[in-house]
C-alpha cells in the first residue's frame, strides 16, 4: 500500500486479511488493511459496528477466537518482527509488556473471583522478575494512577461500578508500561459523564507514559479529542486515512462525508437527521467493485470499473479509496 | 437315614475319646467364609448362620444335643457345663454344674450366673423355645440350681438345656456394648480375640479351658485359631476359596462342580435344615377347596424337575410333608409312591373337578428373594396339563402378611426345619393349637385330621404315624417337595467338618 | 458468614425431625411384621410370634413408640436398639460408618483426580480425537452396571492375577477394588460436567484479558478458567459424596464390606423400624452436613456468593432499622 513506509515504524499492519467461517459460509471480516503507528502517536480507527475494527485489534495480539477463524494473511510488524509468525513464547512476551489491550465491555473483562490487585499484579509479575510484594505494590501504584484508592485493592470486581471497572482494566493494561496500547471502544459501554472521565484518564496516561495508542471507536467526537491520525474503515477495508485535520477538514470519501453529515448539529435546527441510506454490505460475499456503491449518493456507472484495491493520494499522507477524488473536489 | 445318624454318633464318640490327644491332628488356623453379616458375638443374640456355627464354641451351655431328636431320658445329651441333670417331675429339673467353670477373663461361673443367663435370655426373647418353655429358675447352692418349665412338652427340656448360653452376671452387667461385642468374657472352649463388626471374628482356643477330660464334641479344640469371614455374595465365596483366602465355605449348588474335579478340595454334602413343601388353601375363598383340584395339581408336576429348575439336582425328594431326618419317620414311606408325575391322572382329576384344560388358574405365593427357577419349572409342567399357574412373588416381609390372608393365594410354597421329631414338624403345619379357628396353615378345618395328629403326638407308633401320613396324602392337604443338599467345600487338608444337626462344629474339624 | 453457618445448622434440626417422623411412620404402615421376620424362615406359631413382639416392644401403640423413639434420638442422642439383633444402633452405625466413609472419600478423590484433568483436557481440546476417545470410554463405564464391573475387576485382579484380595475390609489393599468399582460409573457424568463448565467459562471475556496479559496458557486454564467453572463442578462433587456416604450398597455387598448401605438394606428387608429410622436420620444428617460444606466451599471459591451469604443477614438488619 502507499503508506508512509517508515523504517522506524513502531507498529505496522501490512495487508491484513482475516476470514471467519460461520456455518457453511466464509465471512470476510478484514480485507487488505494497512496502516502504521509511530512511537507516541495515537491512531483512530473509525467505522460502524461490524466494520472489522475489533478483528484488527485482536489480530494484533493474536487473540482471535481460534474456533471460528478461517484464515489470517498479511503481516503485523512490531519493531520489525511479524507478530503473525511469532511462536507461543514470543507472543507471551509481547502481550502485556509491549502491546496491551483495553476491552470494550468492562463488566465481563475482569475475572470475578480474583481481587483487582491480584489481577494487575499477576500481569506485572509475569513480565518482571520480582516478588509478589513488589508486584502488589506496583498494582496499587497503577490503581492510584487511575484514581482508585489503595484501600480498595483487595476488593473484587463485582464491588466496583462500571466506570471504575474500566479504570481497573486500564490500570491492568498499562501496568507493564507497554509501548502500544490498543483501546477497543473503551467508553462505549459507559454512560456519558463517566465517558469523559475515562477519556481524560486515557489521555493523561498516554501523555505521561508516552504510549502509542490505537483507539477504536465509532464516535467522531472522541477521535477529534484524542487522535493524531485517523483511518476510516468500511466493510473490512480502509476507505480513507490521513491526519485528524485531513479527515475532519477535508473528508473526501463519500462514506466519511456521510458520517460527518449524519452528526447532529447543536447550532442548527433541522427537521430530520441525515443518515447514510442503506445497510452495510453482507460480509460473506465479496464484491469486485466498490463496497459503498449501493449507498453512495454519487454513484455512477464508472464506479464499477474502479479497481478498489488501490487508494488515491489526495494530499501527502491523505488517502482515499474513491476514484472521484482525483477528478472532483472534496 | 438312621445309618447316617449312627455313623455320625460313632464319629462323635470317637472324637470325644480322642480328646486332648487330638493335638496331633490340630491345625493352626482355619478361615471360614459365611454368608451372614449381621451377627453378634455376645452371649445372647438373634438367629443367624454365624451364631449357629459359633455360639457353642464361644459360650458354654448346660448340655448339647448332638443329633436331631436326642433325648435327655435316653442319655443322648452331651453334658457340657452341667455335671448332671435330674428330673424331679415333668416341669421341674435339678441341675448340678461343674465347680471349676471359668470364663476367658477369669470370672468363675456359679449357679447364680446360670439363673441370670436363663432369665436374661427369656427377657430378651432371642430364642423362641426359651420364651415358650422357660418359666423360672433358682439357684439352690453354689453349683446347683432348679429349672422350672411352663409345660412338659416333649423336647422342651432338651431345648431348655441346650439353647441358653451361660455368662457371668457381674461381667455382663458391667460391660459396655463395645466390650460385649468385641471382647466378651467367653465361657466356651474358644475366646474371641478380634471382631470386625459385620466382617470377621477371630476365635482362639483357650489354653486355660476349665474342662480337661470327657470333652463333649462341642468342646474340642482341634484348631488353634478359627477366623470367620463374612462374604455375603455366593460367587465371591467361591472365588475366595479358589484364591486361597478362605479354607472352608458353603458353596451354592450351581458352583460346586468347579470344586468336584479338583483334588485340592474336599466336598461335604449335607441336607439343608429347611425342607420345602406346598400348602393348599382349602378355605372357601380358593379353588383348591376342591380335593380334585388339589390332586390334579399334585399329579401334574414332579418335585425333582422343580428342584432342577433352580439350576442343580442336588436335593432329596420328599415322600412326606416332613423330611426324613427324625427318629419317628417311617422308612417305608420312602419306597412308596408319593404324588408322582402323572399327566393322565392329573387330567382325570381336572375333569372330575369340572374344568376343561386351560380354564383353571391358581395363584402360588412365593418369596421373591428365593430363586424363581423351581416355580417356573412348575408353571411349565402345570401348563402342559392345562392348569395356569400364576406366580405371585413378594418380598419376604410382604409375603408373611399375605400368608395369613385366605383370599390372597391358592397354593403357597414354604419351608420349615425339623429339630427333633416329625410330629413336631407336623404340629407346626397342622395343629389347630397354632392356628386357632383357621385350623391349619392352609386354613383347613378338619376334626379327623386333628384327632390323628394328637394321636401321633401321644404315641409315635408306626401305626399312628402311618394313619396321619396317609390321611394327609389322601386329602392332599399339603405335599412335601424336596430338601436341598448343600455343600461345604474345604481345602484338602481338612478331612472332616463334623456336621451336627446340619451345622458344622468348627472346633471339631479334623485334618489330614 | 458465621451467622449463615449457624442458621444452616439450626435448620437441620427440624429437617431431621421431619425425616425421622416420616420414616418411622412409613415403616410402620408398610406391610411386614418385624417379629415374624426376626424369627426367620420356617413356621412359627402365633404364640412364638406374640412373645417376640412383646420382647421387641412392638405391642405398644404406634404413637407411643414414635414419641419414645424420636424423643430418644433428639434429646438423648440415643438411637435405641435394633429390633432384630438387639445391638445398640448407634454402636452399629458408628462401627460401620468408617468403612462407608473410606470408600466414599477415596472414590471422590479418584473421581476428581481422574475426572478433573480429563474434563479440562477435553474442554480445551474440544472435538478433538482425544475428546471423542474420552467420551466413548467414560460412557462405556457409565453403561456397565456397577456389580458387573465389580465382578469383572475381582475376576481379573483377584482371581487371575492374584494381586488384590477379593473381599473383606481389613486393610488398605481390600479397598482398592471397591473404590475403583464405585467410581467408574460416576466418572462419565463428572467428566462431562467439568467439560461443559469449562467450555462455558473458557469463552468468557476475562479469559481473553488474561491471555492478553501474556500469561502462560496453563495459568489461564487452571488459574483463571477453572476457579470460575468450579461452582457446578462442586455441586456435582457434593451431591455425589453425600449420596456415597449413604452407603454404596452394591459395592458393599459384592466385596463384603460392612458399611452402612448393607446395614440399611438388611434393616429395611427385616422391617427393623428402629434401625431403619435411626440409619436414615444418620444419613440425612451426614448429607446435610455435606451440603452445608459444599455451600461454604462455593463461598470460598466465588466471592460474589460469599457476599450473598453475608448480606442476607445484613439485609434483615437494614430492613429492621429502616
Amino acid at each position: 500500500m502507499q503508506d508512509k513506509m517508515n523504517q522506524a515504524s513502531l507498529f505496522q499492519v501490512k495487508n491484513l486479511t482475516v476470514e471467519y467461517h460461520s456455518g457453511d459460509s466464509i465471512i470476510h471480516a478484514v480485507s487488505g488493511v494497512s496502516f502504521d503507528l509511530q512511537p507516541g502517536e495515537t491512531l483512530g480507527l473509525v467505522g460502524e459496528t461490524g466494520a472489522g475494527k475489533t478483528t484488527i485489534a485482536r489480530a494484533s495480539l493474536r487473540i482471535l477466537p481460534e474456533y471460528s477463524v478461517e484464515r489470517v494473511d498479511g503481516e503485523i510488524l512490531y519493531n520489525g518482527e511479524d507478530i503473525l509468525k511469532m511462536n507461543d513464547a514470543q507472543l507471551r512476551k509481547l502481550r502485556g509488556e509491549h502491546i496491551s489491550m483495553i476491552f470494550q465491555d468492562p463488566m465481563t473483562a475482569l475475572n470475578p473471583v480474583k481481587t483487582v490487585m491480584s489481577q494487575i499484579a499477576e500481569g506485572y509479575k509475569e513480565h518482571h522478575k520480582c516478588t509478589q510484594a513488589e508486584a502488589n505494590r506496583r498494582a496499587i501504584e497503577m490503581l492510584e494512577m487511575v484514581g482508585i484508592g489503595a484501600d480498595r485493592a483487595n476488593e473484587y470486581p463485582h464491588q466496583f461500578s462500571g466506570g471504575m471497572k474500566q479504570r481497573v482494566v486500564i490500570a491492568l493494561a498499562l501496568a507493564c508500561s507497554p509501548k502500544v496500547l490498543i483501546a477497543d471502544e473503551p467508553t462505549t459501554a459507559l454512560d456519558v459523564t463517566i465517558q469523559a472521565q475515562v477519556l481524560d484518564l486515557i489521555k493523561g496516561l498516554r501523555n505521561e507514559l508516552g504510549t502509542a495508542m490505537i483507539l477504536i471507536t465509532h464516535d467522531l467526537g472522541i477521535v477529534a479529542d484524542v487522535c493524531d491520525k485517523v483511518c476510516v474503515i468500511y466493510a473490512g477495508r480502509i476507505v480513507e486515512s490521513g491526519t485528524k485535520e485531513d479527515i475532519f477538514d477535508h473528508p473526501t470519501h463519500p462514506y466519511t462525508q456521510g458520517l460527518f453529515a449524519a452528526l447532529p448539529d447543536l447550532e442548527h435546527d433541522v427537521p430530520r437527521l441525515k443518515p447514510i441510506e442503506g445497510l452495510p454490505p453482507d460480509p460473506s460475499q465479496e464484491r469486485r467493485f466498490c463496497d459503498f456503491l449501493d449507498r453512495c449518493p454519487h454513484r455512477c456507472r464508472a464506479c464499477k470499473a474502479f479497481a478498489k484495491d488501490s487508494m488515491i493520494e489526495v494530499s501527502p499522507g491523505h488517502y482515499s479509496r474513491c476514484w472521484r477524488t482525483g477528478s472532483e473536489e472534496a | 437315614m438312621k445309618h447316617f445318624l449312627a455313623l455320625l454318633l460313632a464319629l462323635m464318640m470317637a472324637l470325644t475319646m480322642v480328646g486332648p490327644a487330638s493335638a496331633e491332628t490340630a491345625g493352626s488356623t482355619v478361615t471360614v467364609a459365611v454368608d451372614d453379616d449381621s451377627f453378634t458375638v455376645g452371649p445372647w443374640g438373634g438367629d443367624g448362620a454365624v451364631r449357629d456355627w459359633t455360639e457353642a464354641t464361644m459360650w458354654t451351655h448346660l448340655c448339647n444335643r448332638p443329633f436331631i431328636g436326642a433325648a435327655l431320658e435316653a442319655g443322648e445329651l452331651e453334658m457340657v457345663a452341667a455335671k448332671s441333670v435330674t428330673k424331679v417331675d415333668d416341669t421341674t429339673y435339678d441341675v448340678e454344674i461343674f465347680d471349676n467353670i471359668v470364663d476367658s477373663k477369669g470370672n468363675a461361673i456359679t449357679a447364680a450366673d446360670v439363673v441370670f443367663s436363663y432369665t436374661k435370655l427369656a427377657e430378651l426373647g432371642y430364642v423362641s423355645e426359651i420364651g415358650v418353655y422357660f418359666d423360672s429358675a433358682e439357684a439352690t447352692g453354689d453349683y446347683t440350681l432348679t429349672l422350672h418349665l411352663k409345660n412338659g412338652t416333649e423336647g422342651a427340656i432338651e431345648e431348655m438345656l441346650c439353647r441358653c448360653s451361660i455368662a457371668n452376671q457381674a461381667w455382663y452387667e458391667g460391660a459396655s456394648q463395645d466390650e460385649i461385642e468385641s471382647s466378651p468374657a467367653c465361657t466356651g472352649p474358644y475366646a474371641v480375640t478380634a471382631v470386625e463388626t459385620a466382617s470377621s471374628i477371630t476365635m482362639t482356643a483357650r489354653q486355660d479351658y476349665w474342662k480337661t477330660e470327657n470333652l463333649a464334641s462341642v468342646e474340642q479344640q482341634n484348631v488353634d485359631t478359627i477366623i470367620i469371614r463374612c462374604i455375603t455374595e455366593a460367587s465371591m465365596r467361591s472365588i475366595a476359596l479358589e484364591n486361597g483366602e478362605v479354607d472352608m465355605a458353603e458353596v451354592a449348588a450351581t458352583d460346586v462342580s468347579r470344586f468336584e474335579e479338583n483334588d485340592a478340595y474336599n466336598i461335604t454334602n449335607y441336607n439343608n435344615a429347611m425342607s420345602q413343601y406346598l400348602i393348599f388353601n382349602t378355605s372357601e375363598n380358593s379353588v383348591c377347596a376342591d380335593e380334585n383340584v388339589r390332586k390334579a395339581i399334585a399329579y401334574a408336576f414332579d418335585s425333582m424337575t422343580m428342584l432342577m429348575g433352580g439350576g442343580s439336582d442336588a436335593g432329596i425328594v420328599s415322600y412326606d410333608v416332613a423330611p426324613n431326618l427324625a427318629p419317628d419317620y417311617v422308612q417305608e414311606w420312602d419306597t412308596e409312591e408319593y404324588f408322582p408325575w402323572n399327566p393322565e391322572v392329573a387330567a382325570q382329576y381336572l375333569a372330575d373337578a369340572g374344568y376343561a384344560p386351560g380354564e383353571l388358574t391358581v395363584r402360588i405365593l412365593v418369596t421373591a428373594q428365593a430363586p424363581q427357577g423351581p416355580y417356573q419349572a412348575m408353571q411349565a409342567m402345570l401348563m402342559q396339563s392345562g392348569i395356569n399357574l400364576e406366580i405371585c412373588a413378594y418380598d419376604r416381609a410382604l409375603r408373611q402378611t399375605y400368608q395369613d390372608d385366605p383370599t390372597a393365594w391358592d397354593i403357597a410354597e414354604y419351608s420349615d426345619s425339623i429339630s427333633d421329631f416329625t410330629t413336631h414338624f407336623w404340629n407346626d403345619l397342622f395343629s389347630e393349637n397354632n392356628y386357632g379357628e383357621n385350623g391349619t396353615q392352609g386354613f383347613t378345618v378338619d376334626p379327623t385330621l386333628q384327632e390323628l395328629l394328637v394321636a401321633a403326638n401321644a404315641d409315635r407308633s408306626e401305626e399312628n404315624m402311618n394313619a396321619f401320613h396317609d390321611y394327609v396324602a389322601e386329602h392332599c392337604y399339603m405335599i412335601g417337595l424336596y430338601t436341598e443338599i448343600r455343600s461345604i467345600v474345604t481345602t484338602s487338608n481338612i478331612t472332616d467338618v463334623c456336621l451336627q444337626k446340619l451345622n458344622p462344629v468348627l472346633n471339631a474339624m479334623t485334618f489330614a | 458468614m458465621v451467622k449463615y453457618v449457624i442458621k444452616r445448622l439450626l435448620i437441620m434440626i427440624p429437617l431431621l425431625l421431619a425425616v425421622g417422623i416420616i420414616m418411622f411412620t412409613l415403616m410402620n404402615f408398610v406391610p411386614g411384621d418385624p417379629a415374624q421376620l426376626a424369627l426367620g424362615s420356617g413356621v412359627h406359631t402365633q404364640e412364638e410370634i406374640e412373645l417376640k413382639r412383646e420382647a421387641m416392644g412392638l405391642n405398644r401403640p404406634f404413637v407411643v413408640r414414635l414419641g419414645e423413639y424420636v424423643g430418644n434420638i433428639f434429646l438423648h442422642f440415643d438411637f435405641g436398639t435394633s429390633l432384630t439383633s438387639g445391638t445398640e444402633i448407634k454402636y452399629e452405625l458408628m462401627t460401620r460408618f468408617p468403612y462407608t466413609f473410606y470408600i466414599a472419600v477415596f472414590s471422590i478423590i479418584l473421581t476428581i483426580v481422574v475426572g478433573l484433568p480429563l474434563g479440562i483436557y477435553t474442554a480445551v481440546h474440544a472435538n478433538s480425537f482425544g475428546d471423542k476417545v474420552s467420551l466413548f470410554t467414560t460412557l462405556l463405564f457409565d453403561c456397565m452396571p456397577s456389580f458387573w464391573t465389580a465382578l469383572l475387576l475381582v475376576l481379573l485382579f483377584s482371581l487371575k492375577l492374584g494381586w488384590l484380595p477379593s473381599s473383606g475390609a481389613s486393610g488398605w489393599k481390600h479397598f482398592i477394588l471397591p473404590v475403583i468399582a464405585n467410581s467408574l460409573g460416576g466418572l462419565a457424568g463428572f467428566t462431562r460436567q467439568v467439560r461443559a463448565s469449562m467450555l462455558e467459562v473458557i469463552r468468557s471475556d476475562y479469559i481473553t484479558t488474561a491471555r492478553s496479559k501474556g500469561l502462560k496458557e496453563n495459568t489461564v486454564v487452571y488459574n483463571h478458567a477453572l476457579p470460575n467453572a468450579l461452582i457446578p463442578i462442586l455441586t456435582v462433587i457434593g451431591m455425589r459424596f453425600g449420596s456415597m456416604l449413604g452407603g454404596a450398597t452394591i459395592v458393599e455387598v459384592v466385596f463384603s464390606i460392612p458399611g452402612i448401605g448393607q446395614y440399611l438394606v438388611n434393616a429395611i428387608n427385616g422391617r427393623d423400624y428402629n434401625a431403619c429410622t435411626g440409619g436414615i436420620i444418620f444419613i440425612a444428617f451426614t448429607f446435610s452436613v455435606i451440603m452445608l460444606l459444599t455451600d461454604l466451599l462455593y463461598a470460598w471459591v466465588d466471592p460474589r456468593i460469599k457476599a450473598q451469604y453475608a448480606s442476607s443477614s445484613k439485609r434483615k438488619k437494614v430492613a429492621a432499622n429502616a
